[in-house]
């Protein structure tokens, strides 16, 4: 039987990756995207004291508690404003959570720069007696 | 033999399916370029609070003081009443000028002696910038030892 010649050469269905990959990198943007919006929402914005010996946030220690002091005074813990019993408490759940692979708990200060010592005083007295070694403060590098 | 022109142009490297591909790139590239001149990451200042934390902060005898191996150098920052300082230092009760006599005065003191222990009294009105300065100051001189003086129901001192 001979074949009509369209049949034989007819090219073969090809699949075209292009705009999957497309979609691909248009997702991973909207993820990255998002996730940066997040993450950039968890905390207070507030003008960080400069220091020129401040060191990059090197260590990735996940047992650790980030509190804002807002120019006010007030406190928040993940954008949440809250008073400072429900921040020292924070402090201490966080001494008491068993940390994974053995990570000392670390407090970090990310403290207006206007704002008044006396809340940094207040919690480091708590974290000294909570028995937390660690805290780090928040600064920013001079500009020059 | 004779090859048609349009077979020695066709490979996969035509315009028609990078197109895409470099118009993604470029996309990528453009984020993270907005992304990385929009947010500037923080830098840390550590401080390190020790097991024996708790310490009274009564004057001591000036006999005794001599018998310690490394003195300790109270710095206090108290809030400017006037003058052009925005706060008021005094070191070990001296009067100083301002935060540059107290960058001079510290630098020989860590060329003598690194390991002598500061004590930063600072007053609950000073401002966090003036008090992240004079820590800063004495990372950046090396002071093995700074311990931070607070005030609670009794005067205790909480060291790093």
């Amino acid at each position: 039987m001979r074949l009509p010649d369209a049949a034989l050469h007819r090219t073969p269905l090809r699949f075209n990756i292009t705009p999957m990959i497309d979609v691909v990198f248009l997702l991973i943007i909207f993820f990255l995207v998002a996730s940066y919006f997040i993450r950039s929402d968890q905390s207070t914005e507030v003008e960080l004291p400069v220091a020129s010996k401040g060191q990059s946030d090197d260590i990735s220690s996940p047992h650790r508690l980030t509190i804002t002091i807002e120019p006010d005074g007030h406190l928040s813990v993940g954008g949440v404003q809250m008073p400072e019993n429900h921040v020292f408490r924070r402090i201490e759940e966080l001494n008491a959570s068993p940390a994974a692979n053995g990570e000392k708990p670390e407090v970090r200060i990310r403290s207006d720069r206007n704002a008044k010592f006396v809340s940094i005083r207040k919690l480091i007295e708590h974290c000294a007696a909570q028995n937390i070694r660690s805290i780090r403060f928040a600064v920013a590098l001079p500009q020059d | 033999m004779k090859i048609p022109a349009r077979k020695i142009g066709a490979n996969s490297l035509d315009g028609d399916t990078m197109t895409p591909m470099i118009d993604v790139v470029f996309l990528l590239l453009v984020f993270f370029i907005c992304a990385s001149v929009g947010s500037t990451a923080d830098k840390l200042l550590p401080a390190e609070l020790n097991g024996n934390s708790t310490t009274s902060i009564e004057p001591v005898a000036p006999a005794e003081l001599e018998a310690w191996e490394h003195p300790p150098v109270q710095i206090r920052i108290e809030p400017s009443a006037a003058g052009d300082n925005p706060v008021a230092v005094f070191l070990d009760d001296e009067p100083l000028t301002g935060i540059e006599s107290l960058s001079q005065r510290l630098t020989r003191l860590s060329a003598a002696d690194a390991a002598t222990r500061i004590i930063l009294n600072v007053n609950d009105d000073v401002e966090v910038q003036q008090f992240i300065l004079i820590y800063d100051l004495c990372q950046k001189l090396k002071f093995e030892n700074v311990s931070f003086a607070v005030r609670g129901n009794k005067a205790e001192e909480k060291s790093p």
